[in-house]
């Protein structure tokens, strides 16, 4: 089953939590390094693995809407998909840095879709409505090419960052990074998802929509192969 | 007009002949003293076959090694002849030269002066000899004995220690997995030269199946004595009779099994022999953790069923690694890993492979999302393993990535996460393609000061070439595209590969290389394009260079940068994928990007 938005409830609860850890912090002191949700180590160590593991589902719906409203300032036909999303990645070397973070205690996400103007057009001029969003939002803007591929990356400030790219090939992905997020154990929380996932991803879907995220109380059924 | 003889094949066959028959001579003492301490207390008419079976091994060892250093004597004879006829070929040329511009004088001359300087050639400048110098044949003979494994007719009873019965046969067949090496580096030097020296004649060349024969005489004397020790210690000590041991001693495995897993095989000999055996998964399941063992590391059988036996041996290693520290040899192989380190490096292995898993599930279509334990197994004392992300029967480009110094399997890990960085990066290039990324960890790595040597990239490159051929063998064509990525002492390795190779490679890139040898310049490799980086701040690199050659600043190499770049960043020292800092296959590295891309058109 797809569907386009996740309910609310969790993540109020997700924030609220969020929230009533951050009020914990100590005042000044020494400033311990934050993640893509703002969370220290230590406040994360104080949740079970399956706060984490909620917590991780809506970062994975924040991800889907920074993905879909991207998508639609460029296409709202249908994008390919590049690979499945669900399953957290190996932290330790993410798009910015998290001091102290490593494979074991931390992890990211990423999703791409890709699509390919009918007509081929000057790759400046395709990044162009992508650049003007970037530039509404507020976001910080680096403009990149890499063996004769255009692309515009953009640093959300608060967690994540977009690249969309204007391919000598005709192709454009477009890419949505978090950055580094704490975890208490990277490796189980990567099973807690991918043992529950199903992996269904589709060829491709138009903008905002994707399978949906397993339930914590979903079986596990994906058990490790070794 | 030249001649067809590449000076570079001889050369690399002779000093591979220099060396294995070096090695061979070398490895007899060990092999009499393992023997000398299986014969203590074994008696009886068993015992005679086990000495007889010993002196046949020992004196074909003798036999071999002379066959190949009278084979080196041969081609530095027909070096030396080659030689010689290059020049008169050159000679002949310069004066053919010379005699027409004289013709010039002479016709600007006359008739007058003709005479003169008729008179003046041929005394100062005779033509040289017309004769071309023919090349003496060159013989490559030896063949293997086979030997004698049944007692029955002697009636009498048997007695042996099992557990000495099994320690010889554990060490044999350590130094004969370290003999199969040799055998590969042989079988395709030899290859290179008949292909690329045709000018020699060859009079006789049964040496290398011979070679093969001997090793599969050794494996079959290492599986009998193991038959015998068992049925020794199922009788709960004491003597059998010999009738009772011709029973035992005789293979149990079917003729197609026992064929199939002859360690004397080519990959494409696996290939014909997996085919003609009809297995299912389930077969494979099903055979012995000992089978399994051998199986795993079948270069020419298909991944599939390679990674099912791969993970029941790794699953049993993290079970109980005391018993496979054993199966596999390693307490009896000087400088093995430790059985603490042993215990290490499968559970890392293990993790890294779950991590492989996953990771997996999220490879774009039409790349199948799986990965694959291709091989898991030992190599010269050290675990070796290969990680696929994505179907390697099946994806149309495959990449190959061999790490350098002091890569153990324990960092399989970080080799796959690279692995699948460069599989994204690739895809969003070419999205119709389906892709395989193969973490190739399958050779004893050099430790920082073995680096200067070149003996680990010799034996390695003998590995990784029968595992490229494996690819080609095993799915029956050659994948639309194939790249071999080669960073530090990989590269080093991937180039001793390429030069052996049957099948061609579409690219081979170089990344913080510590060089290649004057017989691994492109023109000798067995590729298409070679293609190599270098970031201003490896500083590490060069160290590793003695006596070898930056591949950049080879003729024939393309290179490209690994610096800061309007699209990616500089690496920031030698590694391949470090956890802080950028390494050549991070992220968002140049020499990331620019090596996905070659992966996936050809070119940067």
């Amino acid at each position: 089953m797809m569907k386009t938005m996740r309910p609310m409830l969790r993540a109020i609860t997700t924030a609220a939590l969020t929230l009533g850890l951050l009020s914990g912090c100590t005042a000044g002191g020494n400033q311990m390094p934050t993640d893509a949700a703002g969370l220290t180590q230590d406040e994360v160590a104080e949740m079970s693995l399956h706060q984490e593991f909620d917590a991780y589902r809506d970062h994975y719906e924040h991800m889907q809407q920074l993905l879909r409203n991207a998508q639609l300032q460029v296409h709202d036909g249908e994008w390919e998909w590049g690979g499945g999303d669900d399953v957290p990645g190996i932290g330790g070397d993410g798009v910015a840095p998290l001091p102290g973070s490593d494979t074991n205690n931390s992890y990211d996400m990423s999703t791409t879709r890709l699509w390919s103007p009918p007509r081929r057009t000057d790759q400046q001029q395709a990044l162009k409505p992508m650049i003007d969003y970037f530039t509404e939002q507020g976001w910080t803007i680096e403009r990149r090419t890499i063996t004769g591929d255009q692309e515009i990356w953009a640093t959300t400030g608060n967690g994540w960052q977009i690249q969309y790219t204007a391919q000598e090939n005709g192709d454009n992905p477009l890419t949505v990074y978090s950055e580094p997020f704490w975890a208490n154990d990277a490796h189980k929380l990567r099973r807690a998802v991918a043992g529950r996932s199903r992996a269904d991803f589709p060829d491709r879907s138009l903008p905002g929509v994707y399978p949906d995220f397993p339930e914590w109380d979903d079986p596990i059924i994906n058990p490790p192969k070794i | 007009m030249g001649i067809e003889f590449d000076d570079a094949a001889a050369s690399r066959l002779i000093d591979c002949g220099v060396e294995v028959a070096m090695t061979l001579r070398a490895s007899a003492a060990p092999r009499q003293s393992i023997a000398d301490a299986a014969l203590l207390d074994f008696d009886g008419a068993y015992s005679r076959l086990f000495e007889a079976a010993r002196l046949t091994e020992s004196q074909d060892r003798i036999r071999l090694a002379k066959a190949l250093e009278s084979l080196v004597e041969q081609l530095r004879t027909v070096q030396r002849q080659a030689d010689a006829e290059r020049k008169r070929l050159a000679d002949v040329a310069a004066w053919r030269q010379r005699e027409a511009d004289r013709d010039l004088v002479r016709a600007g001359g006359g008739l007058p002066l003709q005479p003169v300087l008729d008179w003046s050639s041929s005394v100062f400048d005779p033509e040289p000899s017309g004769t071309p110098q023919r090349p003496s044949p060159v013989s490559a003979v030896f063949t293997a004995r086979s030997r004698q494994r049944t007692g029955g007719r002697s009636g009498g009873r048997s007695g042996a220690d099992p557990a000495r019965l099994r320690k010889f046969a554990a060490v044999a067949r350590v130094q004969d997995s370290s003999t199969e090496q040799d055998l590969v580096r042989v079988r395709n030097a030899w290859t290179v030269f008949r292909s690329r020296c045709s000018w020699v004649p060859v009079d006789g060349a049964s040496l290398p199946g011979g070679f093969a024969d001997y090793l599969a005489e050794n494996a079959d004397d290492a599986s009998w004595i193991d038959r015998i020790a068992s049925a020794f210690s199922a009788a709960g000590g004491g003597s059998l009779a010999n009738a009772a041991l011709d029973v035992a001693g005789t293979s149990k495995l079917p003729p197609g099994l026992q064929r199939l897993l002859d360690p004397s095989l080519t990959p494409a000999e696996v290939a014909a022999a997996w085919a003609a055996l009809g297995f299912t998964d389930a077969d494979v399941r099903a055979l012995p953790l000992t089978t399994q063992l051998q199986f795993a590391g079948l270069d020419g059988v298909p991944a599939a069923q390679r990674d099912i036996a791969s993970r029941a041996v790794l699953s049993a290693a993290v079970r109980d690694p005391e018993r496979l520290y054993r199966l596999m040899g390693l307490p009896y192989t000087y400088g093995a890993v430790s059985l603490d380190e042993f215990r290490k490096q499968v559970v890392a292995l293990r993790d890294g492979l779950r991590d492989a898993d996953d990771l997996a599930r999220s490879i774009p279509r039409p790349s199948r999302a799986v990965a694959q334990l291709v091989g898991f197994g030992v190599s010269d004392g050290s675990l070796v393993a290969a990680v696929v992300l994505g179907d390697l029967d099946t994806a149309s480009n495959v990449t190959v990535n061999v790490p350098g110094a002091t890569s153990a399997v324990d960092s399989m890990d970080e080799k796959v996460r690279a692995a699948d960085g460069l599989l994204a990066a690739a895809w969003k290039q070419r999205r119709s393609e389906s892709f395989a990324v193969v973490s190739w960890i399958g050779y004893r790595a050099p430790g920082a000061i073995e680096v200067p040597s070149q003996a680990r990239a010799t034996a390695g490159g003998a590995n990784l070439a029968s595992f490229l051929d494996g690819i080609h063998d095993s799915r029956g064509s050659a994948p639309r595209s194939l790249t071999v990525l080669g960073h530090s002492y990989g590269s080093t390795t991937a180039a001793e590969a390429l030069a052996q190779t049957r099948y061609r490679v579409d690219s081979l890139v170089t990344y913080g290389s510590v060089g290649f040898t004057d017989t691994t310049t492109p023109e000798h490799l067995n590729v298409d394009h070679v293609y190599a980086t270098e970031g201003s701040a490896d500083h590490t690199a060069i160290l590793g260079r003695i006596g070898r050659t930056d591949p950049r600043d080879l003729p024939d190499v393309d290179t490209f940068g690994a610096d800061d770049s309007a699209g990616g960043s500089a690496v920031t020292g030698h590694d391949m994928f470090p956890d802080s800092g950028v390494g050549y296959l991070s992220r968002d590295a140049t020499a990331q990007q620019t090596i996905a891309k070659i992966i996936a058109t050809g070119k940067p």
